[in-house]
């Protein structure tokens, strides 16, 4: 890449070519206002409150102008000032910005531009006309009084979630955010990411939860990683006092780049599984709270007969710590063992020209893989064959079923670079698919830490014993006569109610710090973000006690 | 089928989406696009459905509510404004009976307005479907009109 020299402001830079004026000033420490530019996504030119001079007279975006050899710049001339004085007038007096009633007054960019040129009054004639507004998405609201028409959120979903739900419809002063055919949120094909709501600079795009529960001056902001799957999103969560208002990608994280899927971004703050608070003992069909010293007790008593079956959704140090109490009778709940390994990276998936995705529908599970795939399909950039994908086969005119597995394969060898995708594959087609030399493949484990697991060397096993220790969230078991089942878990299901003896409360999500081993075989730490409800054991606690009995 | 027959025209690349939507506009006796004619689009062009909305939404020569059997476009760019555009269409609505937008419910007429036309100087002016009526006045609008409807 070759450099290019430029003045702005009078200051001699030199940047690399391909850059543009905002990013060249950026990086001489020359501050320009921007509205509807995002770092992450495509410029765009929308608002043009980034307006400079670039050779005589002509006012140009900077945040959509390339950078050119020997340009004279300059950022903040009165003219300019003007300009932009008036850009920020037109957009407040277009639509709704009345800011004492917005959600998002106070973490608004435009409400900041306003503060920042010092607007004190409204130039032009505040705003008449209506504007729709959309309720009807469970997790999201949209207000199209109060859009700048930045088309971010359009961007963001096409750009980076891969979905291209939204766009801009009509035009002019009419010009409104538009979902699918002209669809309601809950009608359409929105799979619920939640980026437009992160990227949107203003009031019009809000998440319904974290609505009039506090600012972002009120909330402290970890960072940390998303302990919903093996892809381990960086995520940043935001919490005030005990409670966790909404959590956000984390733009800078390697692994997901601030991208996220709702099962990341929103199910976890929608759970509603009662809580288990208390160790709970059944006797004669009664269930009675006992102390954990009790609960321990009887575990202790029961040792000798009792296996235990762990998920993977758990942390690395509570597998370890039942592996280490119990040893070789610690098994793993659910299939551990991938039916292809993998030989492919998250890396491999922004330059293949060909997916073979098998068995898995990306829009429920691994969401950000998901994304990575459909932001190159969808524009043509890759092609996607999808063997019993679920969703994902509206989105590419090759669609197989399994008993097409071999035309699906023909297909697939056609590209250059290929990345096979899979969780668990039935029999016979996992067989079909190794041998393929030219492919890449990359295994999607099954749970969150099936990687711990396997790291430990924990081996599935179907429970069958008489005594069955259990170890998850998501417990569910059968029951025959004579059998005694215990469950560490965060949920009292009436379901695990029916067939359980003994119930012992963990800790769940950000209650508690845990190392998760990642489908790319990175350690990510969850941390805690929250103090458990009192009652709740630690992983701590129970390694402690676990280690005494 | 007829619709299928205008997409194979053309080769399924993003450039065609405004000659497709044209052709399919004009098959339409009511002068519209319909949902069926955007996914079809959407499906042959492999483009996201919200992309070809936004496209046909853009355009005004594009619609997606069924339209007249004749399409009056009052132009309502500076000259014909000051020659009465606004009064004109008035007039319009008066003796049709509905508002900028809408269709007669016999289905014969459609009101929109328009940029200019390109007739300053015979202003103010309207065109009716491919036709241009130039130098227009309340009566010869009225005129205009009951003539269409008895043709
Ligand atoms: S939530 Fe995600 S998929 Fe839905 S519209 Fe927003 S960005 Fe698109
Ligand atoms: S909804 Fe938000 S992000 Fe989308 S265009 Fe409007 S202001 Fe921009
Ligand atoms: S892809 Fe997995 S790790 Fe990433 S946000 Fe979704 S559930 Fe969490
Ligand atoms: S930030 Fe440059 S035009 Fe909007």
């Amino acid at each position: 890449m070759g450099k290019v020299r430029l003045k702005i402001d009078g200051k001699e830079i030199e940047v690399e070519e391909g850059k543009t004026i905002l990013e060249a000033a950026k990086e001489a420490g020359i501050e320009i206002p921007t509205l509807c530019y995002h770092e992450k996504l495509l410029p765009y030119g929308a608002c043009r409150m980034c307006v400079v001079e670039a050779g005589p007279g002509a006012l140009k975006p900077a945040c959509a102008t390339y950078v050119t050899d020997g340009m004279e710049v300059k950022t903040s001339t009165p003219e300019i000032q003007e300009v932009r004085m008036t850009v920020l007038q037109l957009l407040f007096g277009e639509r709704n910005h009345y800011c004492m009633y917005c959600e998002s007054s106070g973490n608004c960019e435009l409400q900041d531009l306003g503060y920042k040129f010092g607007l004190d009054h409204f130039e032009f004639p505040p705003y008449e006309d209506k504007y729709p507004v959309d309720v009807s998405h469970p997790y999201i609201l949209l207000d199209q009084n109060r859009c700048v028409l930045c088309r971010r959120c359009a961007r963001a979903c096409a750009e980076l979630g891969g979905h291209f739900v939204l766009e801009v419809k009509n035009r002019g002063y009419q010009s409104l955010i538009n979902i699918d055919l002209n669809n309601q949120f809950a009608q359409s094909s929105c799979v619920s990411c939640g980026l437009c709501v992160q990227v949107c600079p203003t009031g019009a795009l809000v998440d319904k939860r974290a609505s009039y529960l506090g600012r972002k001056e009120q909330a402290e902001v970890i960072k940390t990683n998303c302990d919903r799957c093996p892809v381990g999103c960086g995520i940043e969560v935001y919490r005030r006092a005990n409670f966790i208002l909404k959590v956000y990608g984390d733009w800078d994280s390697p692994i997901n780049q601030g991208v996220l899927c709702k099962n990341g971004r929103y199910l976890p703050l929608y759970e509603d599984r009662p809580r288990l608070n208390a160790p709970k003992l059944k006797e004669g069909g009664i269930w009675t709270q006992i102390s954990p010293e009790m609960a321990f007790k009887v575990i202790s008593e029961k040792k000798g007969a009792a296996t235990v079956f762990l998920e993977g959704s758990l942390p690395l140090e509570l597998l370890q710590a039942f592996k280490s109490a119990l040893g070789d009778r610690v098994f793993a709940l659910n299939e551990v063992n991938p039916p292809i390994p993998s030989t492919a990276t998250l890396k491999d998936l922004e330059d293949a020209d060909t997916y073979l995705v098998v068995g898995v529908d990306l829009n429920e599970r691994y969401g950000v893989v998901g994304s990575m795939i459909k932001r190159r399909v969808v524009p043509q950039n890759a092609r996607l064959i999808a063997v019993e994908a679920g969703s994902l086969s509206g989105i590419t005119d090759f669609s197989y079923e399994y008993k097409d597995i071999d035309t699906a394969l023909g297909e697939a060898r056609k590209g250059e670079k290929v990345v096979a995708v899979y969780s668990s594959l039935p029999e016979g087609i996992s067989e079909r698919l190794e041998t393929e030399s030219g492919f890449k493949y990359l295994f999607l484990p099954y749970e969150a830490n099936t990687m711990a697991l396997k790291e430990l060397g924990i081996e599935h096993k179907v429970p069958q014993e008489k005594v069955k220790i259990y170890v998850g969230e998501n417990i569910s078991s059968a029951r025959s006569p004579g059998d005694f089942i215990v469950a560490f878990t965060p949920f009292e299901t009436p379901e695990l109610k029916s067939v359980a003896d003994l119930l012992i409360p963990i800790t769940w999500y950000l209650e508690d710090e845990g190392t998760f081993i990642t489908l790319e075989g990175k350690k990510v730490v969850r941390q805690r973000v929250v103090t458990p409800a009192e009652g709740v054991l630690t992983v701590e606690e129970i390694s402690s006690r676990l280690l005494k009995i | 089928m007829e619709k299928v027959k205008v997409l194979r025209k053309y080769p399924p690349k993003r450039d065609n989406i405004l000659l497709i939507l044209h052709e399919l506009q004009r098959l339409n006796p009511n002068n519209y696009l319909t949902e069926d004619d955007l996914r079809l689009v959407s499906q042959y062009l492999s483009l996201p459905i919200s992309e070809v909305v936004g496209v046909a939404t853009f355009y005004s020569l594009f619609s997606l509510k069924p339209r007249g059997k004749y399409l009056l476009r009052v132009c309502k760019s500076p000259a014909c404004h000051l020659e009465g555009a606004v009064s004109l269409l008035q007039e319009i609505k008066n003796y049709l009976g509905i508002e900028e937008g809408d269709t007669t419910d016999d289905g014969m007429f459609t009101l929109e307005t328009s940029e200019c036309l390109g007739h300053c100087a015979e202003a103010p002016a309207m065109m009716v479907n491919d036709e241009v009526f130039t130098k227009l006045s309340e009566e010869s609008v009225r005129e205009i009109i009951d003539r269409l409807r008895r043709s």
